[in-house]
């Protein structure tokens, strides 16, 4: 029977044209919609790396001029934030506190780049002071995390995750080993960071973010250098406590640093910001994707109930040669099932070339694979779906009235 | 073979009912030829329609082998229509995408048999009807006349024990009516096919072994 729908396929090709053509592009829409879903659902379901729940993040402002820093002010910079650590930590609210260059959800991105072996490796980077892992919770695998130990070390602790200790090292233990900083200024003297830490992971944009190279570094609250540090501080505050304690907390660093400006913000609120700015966009298209796929199954029924009435009397001698009413519905199915086969042969053809040519970063095999099995399911159901009523159609008339039909 | 018993078909719109068949009373022996005859719009095709169970009464019965059959399913009344009826219509009702002997292989797509089994068959019947060298041609490169034999063909394809042909002459000049009819006596004569046939035209009528007249939707005897 197949070989029969494939003859009479090829040979109304002019008119199956139209259709296949239609079910390509819906297909190749579906998979752009169920892909994008499938590489942010993959993402979600990998670990986040840290715990946001009962923290608070400060954004400070120092207030510091644009053009170089004199000393006495560097000095007192250094003094009021000394000050404003100490005076948080006085809060009965206040659990714990740190530093950091950026915070998770925040907007900062600090790039840097290494060389191994001749290859480059991407990273981002974070300077934070030493509680930022007890505050966020990050779970260490191996090593430990900087601390004061460090303050008389000759070299630049840091902690890596997972992920950039296999980039730089493979399978070798990480722990005391160095890589290079960036290139030095012409002149300057190459300096190393050196691993004391490998932490699982930390996905700094959140939930829907790939995975990512992350290394972050120590900050020193006492050090003007570390000032970017500081700019923003994360405090985990005791469980259950509520939204005015936001107003005390920023007067309370009012008092100490009288001529900076102080935002406070949960990192929920921070989470749910990030959530609804990557996702908005991400339901728009998928709302107009399915406005788009809303107008294909209408032109598509459309398209098959012509083409069905058209044939009246073709399924009338079907049927007065011994098809039954499943039969002709199992045609127009069927029919319409082999083209949509080889539309979304075609569709696959084209969407096999992403993770080949490798077009698109952070898409796993699997993410493509899963698209396009979902994709081309949804196709078939969205055919079936068009095909139900104009194959209903046309085995409601009786094959004596068909046969005369004009 | 066939009997029908007080058959009536009444077609109802909105607004008018029309009466095409009534009180019709019918047997058909097994290896009969039929002719029915009568004036347009009398009811003969709505009669063979009923006789090939492509509709149904609107009151009586229809009876094969001593069974009725206008009750059936959809299902059952289509197995009795591919493996008991063959049809043979006036505008030959062939597919045009399809070729010659894919047309002919059409009743045999709804039983469980093999493609070359298929196409055994379908070339056979296109034999029998003489038009073997043109099993590849499409329908509109055939005449009137080809067209109506591959019909007759696709109709005796699955060995039918009933034929049923309506105006089977009735597109063709008068040369090809008789080489139609002379193709349909010899499956009756040969195949022992029962054979009915609705035709306005009475020199073939007079071939056949018995004439119905119906006046109206109703038999005259």
């Amino acid at each position: 029977m197949i070989r029969h729908y494939l003859k009479l396929i090829w040979n109304r090709k002019r008119s199956n044209l139209l259709i296949t053509v239609e079910i390509f592009f819906s297909f190749l829409v579906v998979f752009a919609v169920v892909a994008t879903a499938a590489y942010f659902a993959n993402n979600y379901r990998r670990p986040l790396g840290f715990r946001i729940d009962d923290v608070w993040v400060v954004n400070v402002d120092a207030k510091l001029p644009e053009s170089m820093v004199s000393e006495d002010d560097a000095v007192a910079v250094v003094e009021t934030r000394r000050q404003l650590h100490l005076a948080l930590r006085e809060l009965a609210e206040v659990r714990e506190l740190a530093g950091a260059y950026t915070v998770p959800y925040g907007n900062s991105r600090w790039m840097s780049s290494t060389k191994v072996d001749g290859r480059s490796v991407d990273y981002t980077m974070n300077g934070v002071t030493d509680g930022f892992a007890s505050v966020l919770g990050l779970s260490l695998v191996r090593g430990r995390w900087f601390g004061r130990d460090d303050d008389a070390a000759s070299w630049d602790p840091v902690a890596i995750n997972e992920q950039l200790a296999a980039a730089i090292f493979g399978a070798a233990d990480p722990i005391g080993r160095t890589f290079p900083q960036e290139e030095p200024e012409a002149g300057g003297k190459q300096r190393e960071w050196r691993v004391v830490g490998v932490f699982r992971e930390y996905r700094q944009d959140g939930e829907l973010a790939l995975p990512e190279n992350y290394m972050m570094i120590r900050a020193r609250p006492d050090s003007f250098e570390s000032g970017p540090a500081l700019g923003r501080l994360a405090i985990k505050v005791r469980p259950g406590t509520t939204a005015a304690f936001e107003e005390r907390l920023v007067r309370h660093m009012q008092a100490v640093a009288k001529n900076w400006s102080f935002e406070v913000k949960p990192a929920v609120e921070m989470r749910a910001e990030r959530l609804r700015n990557t996702l908005t966009p991400l339901i728009a298209g998928g709302i107009v994707a399915g406005f788009l796929l809303l107008m294909v199954a209408l032109g598509l029924t459309g398209v098959v109930w012509q083409s069905v009435t058209q044939r009246t009397r073709e399924f009338g001698l079907r049927r007065a040669k011994g098809a039954a009413i499943p039969d002709i519905r199992a045609q127009i199915l069927g029919e319409l099932l082999v083209m949509a086969t080889i539309a979304v042969l075609l569709g696959t053809a084209i969407v096999v070339q992403f993770p080949l040519l490798k077009l698109v970063a952070g898409v796993t095999a699997g993410v493509y694979a899963a698209s396009l099995v979902i994709s081309a399911l949804g196709i078939y159901l969205l055919i079936l779906t068009c095909a139900w009523y104009p194959s209903r159609m046309a085995t409601s008339i009786p094959p004596a009235e068909a046969l005369h039909y004009e | 073979m066939i009997r029908l018993e007080g058959i009536e078909k009444v077609y109802r719109t909105e607004r008018i009912e029309t009466v095409a068949l009534a009180d019709i009373n019918l047997e058909v022996r097994e290896g009969e030829f039929v002719s029915v005859m009568g004036p347009s719009g009398c009811g003969k095709s709505t009669l063979l329609n009923l006789i090939g169970l492509l509709d149904t009464p609107t009151s009586g019965s229809v009876h094969l082998d001593g069974t009725r059959i206008d009750s059936y399913q959809d299902k059952a009344l289509a197995r009795m229509r591919n493996r008991q009826i063959g049809f043979v219509f006036q505008t030959f009702h062939l597919i045009a995408d399809l070729s010659v002997v894919d047309n002919v292989e059409i009743p045999l797509l709804y039983r469980r048999m093999a493609a070359s089994e298929r196409r055994r068959r379908a070339i056979e019947a296109l034999d029998r009807v003489g038009l073997a060298s043109r099993v590849h041609h499409f329908p509109t490169q055939l005449s009137g006349g080809q067209q109506q034999r591959v019909a007759i063909a696709r109709a005796i394809v699955g060995n039918p024990r009933i034929l049923l042909a309506d105006e089977p002459t009735g597109n063709l000049d008068s040369q090809m009516g008789h080489e139609i009819m002379a193709i349909l006596k010899e499956l009756n004569s040969e195949l022992q096919t029962t054979v009915v046939m609705v035709t306005h035209d009475a020199r073939l009528a007079e071939q056949t072994t018995r004439i119905l007249r119906l006046i109206d939707g109703r038999q005259v005897n």
